[in-house]
């Protein structure tokens, strides 16, 4: 009876986990779309190269990875973007600024705006947009144009070379922006040392295994002492009460978890997520690590039994151990890589039960040794079984001389 | 088979809660304990399931003592507490099956104690779903599980109806015929009123007595010193 509702719940639960882990994946800071800054340039149709500049800095150079460019038609447009944080910051590339380049002059520059909260990496970015415009883009431009005075001075035609002057300027650029075709480019977004789709696979695992344990919540509530006195007085004393407790609350978990990992599954084998750390062997790589949650699901298992054994009342079972669940993940870095928080938190949150648990699964993922993880695993789960049983222990004793 | 209750002493967070409680009783006999709240009914019956060991004392079955002989008390005594003490998401037929194999539960379903206290009525519903009468059957259902000779019940017809009561006293009846004894603390008059012998513990100590209906008199004699 309670088994198939606890069943139902983690197959409801399992979907809204993953689609949420999709949706956090899709969106994360990590993946290579959404680090990108987008910069405003005014004023660049003027002239053919520098238009077509910004056209390979766009599809062809490397920052292309880092930087979109939007070209606005006039500077109130793009101050209004910049305004709308459309924008990160905008350049103004004034009318005279080819000519001056044409002529070897240095009396016009390029101008640049950018909003105070990204100050400090958009002039990074704008540095590396500068050295591609001056070293590479603006010399060869240069170079071209010279060619052409020279074609001119010497009463040659320019024109009629211009298609040459065209092509050898695409040979400069071809020869000069090769840089994305040295590496290739993955997208890793490394967090605590995972990729980003194994990072959020591993906290959203995680996280599924210990929030479902309110599924069983009727049962946590349901178990009365009485029972308990009862059971100890026909010879199931606490250690066999806790311990036979333990293992119908592991094994439901571990039900629980295959329902998550089996819809997980079919997500994965879809292609609609994929982890860069399981491309060798997919498929076995991803029950490797459903094995692998085996000692963490002991492990919260044992935390579940103490908390809803220590804590009394209905309100406080679920509020407390909610909101410890909530301070447990935070701290270990469940939602956000933990280099966010300050040293010390960061600390306490790597000894904790889900920051053993989380390193225990990174050296799944990344085939290291367990060892001391799983040593730490085995002492959390030892302490949280002794503490149960001596909570019921307290419990069935609290009955008192009535 | 005879039971003896010999000088049970009991001290509970320092305090003494028993003192030299003895009792004699044999088989068919129903036996009421009596007392103000807080006067060591409840840690007299904890002793005698096995939650509790005495400072000393002994309950001894035709010479074995039960509180040593821990598998002999598990098939002698059976011990339904105060509350609920049943799993209340499961059905009936779950909690029975915690206690009874399949095929015990079914044969006393049909024909034994489990069918007299009518359990088969409500055995696929859930207990949170159950009156109070019919929970307090289960747990007696389930307590009876070894076919105890002891039967030790801690108020079991507390804040039941008339017919759930009635329903449960013929139990007893049926319990006492069939050989068994019954040791119940109850502050309920008319189950005092069915009970062969009644004894009061007040001020730590054991003391009989003879119910005659007098309430009054009865409260006068309850009352600690």
């Amino acid at each position: 009876m309670l088994l198939p509702k606890i069943m139902l719940i983690a197959f409801g639960f399992s979907l809204a986990v993953i689609i949420a882990c999709g949706v956090v994946i899709s969106n994360s800071s990590a993946t290579k779309d959404s680090v990108k800054f987008s910069v405003g340039v005014v004023g660049t149709k003027e002239d053919s190269y520098l238009g077509m500049g910004l056209n390979l800095l766009k599809n062809v150079d490397d920052i292309k990875n880092m930087l979109d460019i939007i070209e606005f038609d006039s500077e109130e447009e793009a101050k209004q973007a910049l305004d709308g944080l459309e924008i990160s910051a905008y350049a103004v590339i004034p009318p005279e600024f080819v000519d001056s380049i044409n002529y070897f002059r240095n009396d016009s520059q390029i101008r640049y705006y950018s909003d105070s909260g990204q100050k400090g990496l958009s002039n990074v970015i704008m540095d590396e947009v500068s050295t591609i415009a001056s070293n590479i883009i603006i010399c060869a431009e240069a170079g071209l144009f010279t060619l052409q005075d020279i074609l001119n001075e010497t009463q040659i035609d320019s024109q009629k070379y211009w298609e040459d002057v065209n092509s050898l300027f695409m040979e400069i650029m071809s020869v000069v922006i090769i840089r994305s075709e040295l590496t290739e480019i993955e997208d890793l977004g490394m967090s605590l040392g995972l990729t980003t789709f194994a990072y959020y696979f591993t906290t959203f695992s995680l996280i599924y295994i210990m929030l479902i344990s309110f599924a069983k919540t009727s049962y946590h509530i349901g178990q009365t002492k009485e029972f308990e006195r009862m059971a100890f007085a026909f010879g199931i004393n606490k250690k066999r009460q806790v311990m036979s407790e333990y293992v119908a609350i592991c094994v439901g978990n571990v039900a629980c978890f295959v329902i998550f990992e089996l819809l997980f599954g079919i997500v994965f084998v879809t292609g609609i997520i994929s982890i860069t750390e399981f491309r060798d062997n997919p498929v076995g790589n991803f029950l490797l690590f459903g094995l692998g949650m085996i000692p963490v699901i002991m492990l919260i298992s044992a935390m579940e039994m103490f908390l809803f054994e220590i804590i009394s009342g209905l309100i406080n079972k679920i509020v407390v151990v909610f909101m410890l669940y909530l301070i447990f993940t935070y701290i270990s870095g469940f939602f956000y890589p933990k280099e966010i928080l300050p040293a010390t938190v960061r600390f306490i949150g790597e000894y904790i039960p889900t920051g053993v648990s989380f390193e225990y699964l990174r050296m799944v993922i990344q085939k290291k040794s367990i060892l001391l993880p799983i040593i730490e695993i085995l002492i959390y789960m030892s302490i949280f079984i002794a503490g149960t049983i001596w909570a019921r222990r307290h419990n069935i004793n609290k009955g008192g001389a009535e | 088979m005879q039971f003896d209750i010999s000088n049970i002493n009991m001290t509970y967070k320092k305090k003494k809660v028993l003192t030299d409680v003895s009792l004699s009783f044999g088989q068919g006999e129903s036996i009421g304990i009596l007392g103000e709240n807080g006067t060591g009914k409840s840690t007299l019956l904890s002793i005698l399931s096995g939650q509790f060991l005495p400072d000393s004392g002994s309950f001894m079955m035709d010479g074995t003592d039960l509180i040593k002989n821990e598998k002999l008390r598990q098939n002698v005594v059976a011990f339904v507490p105060q509350g609920t003490p049943l799993i209340e998401e499961l059905t009936a037929r779950d909690n029975l099956r915690l206690w009874y194999s399949k095929d015990s539960m079914l044969a006393s379903l049909d024909s034994g104690f489990l069918g007299m206290l009518g359990i088969n009525s409500f055995i696929d519903v859930p207990v949170h779903k159950m009156s109070g009468g019919m929970k307090k059957r289960l747990a007696i259902g389930c307590a009876i599980h070894a076919n105890p000779k002891v039967l030790l019940l801690d108020e079991p017809t507390a804040s039941l109806d008339i017919l759930c009561k009635e329903r449960i006293y013929t139990y007893f009846d049926y319990f006492k015929k069939s050989g068994g004894t019954i040791l119940l603390v109850t502050h309920d008059e008319r189950e005092i009123s069915l009970m062969d012998r009644c004894f009061i513990l007040k001020n730590t100590k054991f003391y009989p007595y003879s119910y005659d209906g007098n309430m009054m008199q009865l409260a006068n004699n309850l009352r600690n010193e």
